[in-house]
């Protein structure tokens, strides 16, 4: 047995190393590549970038936005979470979907549609309600933190539904809600919360687009003036060390913590009500952040587009880039997970090396990445090809949502059922095999979640594929935001809410397939659908 | 499983034959900063006529991410595209001195006028666009004629420009500091930030804040404030120091990629590109972009060449500039 798993150990790593170097390491030692060969300049441009007080700042109001986004994101995320998963709810699933929306539009087309909200001239002032300056630090938290709160609600979501239905009960029995929810809820929803904290920070540490339309300097304005104004790419990629070091500090930090970035809690209750009580106070606070969070921003989308016509326009000239984004998506989320789920769960306990360099290839900016990838792959020959056509925007969100696809494969461990695994090991059934009949089909709901988390944070990547997207291949994300500062404004939210639509339409039919019941019959060796 | 590794398998085999035309003789990539909806039929066109394809990669605001000039700066081991359409001149001077474009004197170029085109054949201007005042007419009556009205003090706070790091902006902040000089220029920003401007995201952004009013008047590009009116906002625009400092115009540049995969379809396009027609349809565009020209017709709504006084600052100048330009304003500007 323990040659065996030696031998699927080696297989998978042999496969999995090569992989990881070629699509999350070696784009990042490209780019850092004239750094390294010349020590004495970088070591005097480092000298000159750490004595800048103005950089100084700069960090440090990034840091202060990513820590002001991180916490209230993850203060609504769990709010929401806990009233959305609370008993006596009905269609549960659908509340999780609609306030998710948000995450299925890119930050800088919400933050627009805030601007047509909040902005001086914008729809609550013409209702006569007093707004604040949308054009500042808090403004920026406001638009970023309303983009991500789904992170940390959906992670909480998670958790909640993993509690054991008993030991729920028994709290109830002994104890008031509130002592339950400070010394129960909250230290067993903690692996979710610091993950959704640790993802919302390093979004918004990273975030460019956001800040530059609400006017607020950030430290990503230095790394783009670097790359466009000075053309000084060496500076440019030096300024992204400090994303590196900080998210690998936290990173560091979580995985001390033990099971902060993984939770090792049983598979619960599965949607048994494990959250706080559904009452009116609940259902008010609800109803009026969907209303915030929601209905406000969509309104302003639906004031800019007009008429239907516009609709129709955007649809004609942006089925072709909408088609791509879906095709990108489907693809690289699917190719991740074929990548990284084998490697996290036939080889569980050495998680790190797929970490590391994923993380690595996420941290360093998206510009950063890109121009990695194009030092790697347009070489002639086999990968100059790639590179010229559609398989080179694959390869660079491979890449970079890797640490994505790792984190949602571990976040599904858990829901393995672990005596159906033991009797199947009893019964002789080979890794591969128990992989394929026992192990996919039981995680196909939390995979089919990952699956579509991976879609949409591959739908929103702009910063990387800016650089490598080849002529004729280009995602909707990047037409968007061409046409953000030259192009009509009502064609942007036109594509945009285009985008959201057929982005609702994919996950419902994915919802739709994983939602069916299957049996596996060991004679015929497949599943059939047996009913909804 | 089986069947659905076949289906990836199968999908991504596709999309990688998928337009493998990428390098044959009849196809000529194009990477181009001008915007999508005036850029495309004009590539159709050339396609229609010739029955040459055109593969187009299109820029995102004018470099405001890494752009089509990191692009082609990264790509010089082995560039993809054959043809660079700039909608500006100072980067295209800048990828010029680093070596990555080739001399071609196209035959279409002779009767561009000599200070719009490089005196080497790098590359040639044509269709430029003048940097102009925006103003909210239901804010002002008596609209500002020059740049300094960003200074007084009734409009304290009420006036916006594009951040001048990037794009257009940054262009004409690099002429101001090559025709002032290093000190007046950065006294002039530094008055501009004291008087409270809105320095924002982009030349969209200020046309859409003066348009819905949180703004009375800003500086942005004719394209920008021509749109704005054809949409029926309430804005008027004007040319700027047409008493003293003069406006400055910024012509779009073609220019041929040095070891480009299709020289040959590249000439032709940048021949097409620099042909009367394309011009003239650009300039009938709602983009208004002015012919260069002189055997072009000008419609009514665009000014005419000759009729503007323009920046006594050449293009060379000008790029020579941009990098100290972007690192004083970046000190003063982003912190």
């Amino acid at each position: 047995m323990s040659s065996g798993r030696a031998g699927y150990t080696g297989y998978i790593y042999g496969l999995a190393i090569p992989l990881l170097l070629a699509l999350c390491v070696a784009p990042v030692i490209a780019a850092f590549l004239p750094l390294i060969l010349s020590p004495g300049e970088s070591l005097r441009l480092s000298g000159e970038l750490l004595t800048s007080p103005r950089l100084w700042g700069l960090w440090t109001r990034s840091c202060g936005i990513a820590l002001g986004t991180a916490l209230t994101a993850t203060a609504l995320g769990l709010a929401i979470g806990t009233c959305l998963n609370g008993p006596g709810l009905k269609r549960r699933r659908w509340l999780y979907a609609t306030f998710a929306v948000p995450f299925l539009l890119p930050p800088h087309v919400l933050a627009v549609a805030w601007i047509d909200v909040l902005g001086q001239q914008g729809l609550l002032e013409s209702w006569g309600i007093p707004t604040f300056s949308l054009y500042s630090t808090t403004g920026v938290i406001w638009v970023q933190c309303l983009t991500w709160y789904p992170i940390p609600m959906l992670l909480v979501v998670y958790r909640l539904q993993q509690i054991d239905p008993h030991l729920w009960e028994s709290a109830q029995i002994l104890s008031e809600p509130g002592p339950i929810f400070r010394r129960i809820t909250l230290p067993l929803l903690y692996p979710a919360l610091s993950t959704g904290f640790l993802a919302v920070f390093i979004f918004s540490l990273l975030s460019f687009s956001v800040p530059s339309l609400l006017q607020v300097p950030v430290f990503t304005v230095e790394i783009y003036s670097s790359f466009n104004s000075l053309l000084d790419q060496r500076q440019a990629v030096l300024l992204s060390a400090p994303m590196l070091l900080t998210g690998g500090f936290l990173a560091c930090i979580a995985l001390r913590r033990g099971h902060a970035l993984l939770p090792t809690l049983p598979r619960g209750n599965q949607g048994m009500a494990a959250g706080t009580h559904y009452n009116r106070w609940s259902a008010c606070f609800l109803a009026l952040f969907f209303g915030i969070a929601v209905v406000l921003p969509t309104l302003a989308m639906l004031y800019r587009i007009g008429a239907p016509h516009v609709l129709l326009s955007a649809w004609r000239t942006g089925a072709g880039e909408i088609g791509t984004s879906v095709l990108l998506g489907g693809l690289g989320a699917t190719l991740l997970l074929v990548l990284v789920l084998p490697m996290t769960l036939l080889v569980p306990s050495r998680p790190a090396p797929l970490l590391w360099t994923s993380l690595l290839a996420y941290l360093v900016s998206g510009p950063v990445f890109g121009i990695g990838l194009i030092q790697v792959w347009n070489h002639a020959g086999p990968t100059g090809y790639l590179y010229d056509r559609f398989p080179i925007l694959l390869i660079a969100v491979l890449g970079r949502y890797a640490l994505f696809a790792w984190l949602g494969c571990h976040l599904v461990a858990p829901w393995l059922p672990p005596d159906t695994l033991s009797a199947a090991r009893n019964l002789g059934s080979g890794k591969v095999r128990t992989f394929l009949t026992i192990t996919l089909p039981a995680l196909r709901k939390p995979l089919a979640g990952v699956w579509a988390c991976l879609f949409l944070l591959i739908l929103g990547e702009l910063e990387c594929i800016v650089l490598v997207a080849p002529p004729g291949w280009v995602p909707v994300s990047l037409r968007i935001f061409t046409l953000m500062h030259y192009g009509p404004t009502s064609m942007v939210s036109a594509l945009a809410l285009l985008q959201t639509i057929v982005t609702a339409l994919v996950l419902y039919g994915l919802a739709a397939c994983i939602g069916r019941n299957k049996v596996y019959t060991p004679d015929k060796s497949r599943y059939h659908t047996v009913g909804r | 499983m089986k069947q659905f590794l076949y289906l990836i398998t199968a999908v991504i085999l596709a999309t990688t034959f998928v337009g493998c035309e990428g390098a044959s003789p009849n196809t000529v990539v194009v990477y181009t900063a001008l915007d999508e909806i005036y850029s495309k039929p004009i590539l159709d066109a050339f396609t229609q006529e010739t029955g040459i394809a055109v593969q187009a990669v299109y820029d995102t605001e004018a470099a405001k991410t890494t752009g089509l000039v990191t692009r082609l700066i990264n790509e010089t081991n082995r560039p993809r595209c054959d043809v660079f359409w700039n909608n500006e001149v100072a980067q295209t001077i800048l990828l010029k001195d680093r070596g990555i474009l080739e001399a071609y004197a196209p035959v279409a170029a002779q009767d561009i006028p000599a200070p719009y085109k490089d005196g080497e054949n790098f590359w040639t201007g044509f269709a430029a666009r003048a940097r102009v005042l925006i103003y909210n007419t239901d804010q002002i009556e008596d609209p500002p004629t020059s740049i300094h009205d960003f200074l007084r003090p009734e409009y304290r706070g009420k006036c916006a420009v594009a951040l001048p790091l990037f794009g257009t902006t940054a262009t004409h902040a690099a002429a101001l500091f090559s025709h002032w000089g290093d000190a007046k220029a950065l006294d002039f920003f530094r008055a501009l930030k004291e008087n409270e401007v809105a320095f924002v995201a982009g030349n969209g952004v200020v046309r859409d804040a003066v348009a819905r009013g949180e703004y009375a008047f800003g500086l942005t590009d004719t394209d920008d404030a021509n749109g704005a009116m054809e949409d029926g906002l309430p804005t008027k625009w004007l040319l700027p120091d047409q008493d003293a400092l003069g406006t400055l115009l910024i012509p779009n540049t073609v220019a041929l990629v040095k070891g480009s995969p299709n020289p040959t379809g590249g000439q032709q396009l940048i021949e097409y590109l620099l042909s009367p027609a394309v011009e003239s349809r650009l300039a009938q565009s709602r983009s208004i972009q002015i012919p260069l020209n002189p055997k072009v017709e000008v419609p009514e709504n665009v000014p005419s060449i000759t009729a503007i006084r323009r920046m006594p600052t050449t293009f060379e100048e000008m790029a020579a500039h941009m990098e100290s330009t972007a690192r004083q304003l970046r000190e003063l500007l982003v912190k």
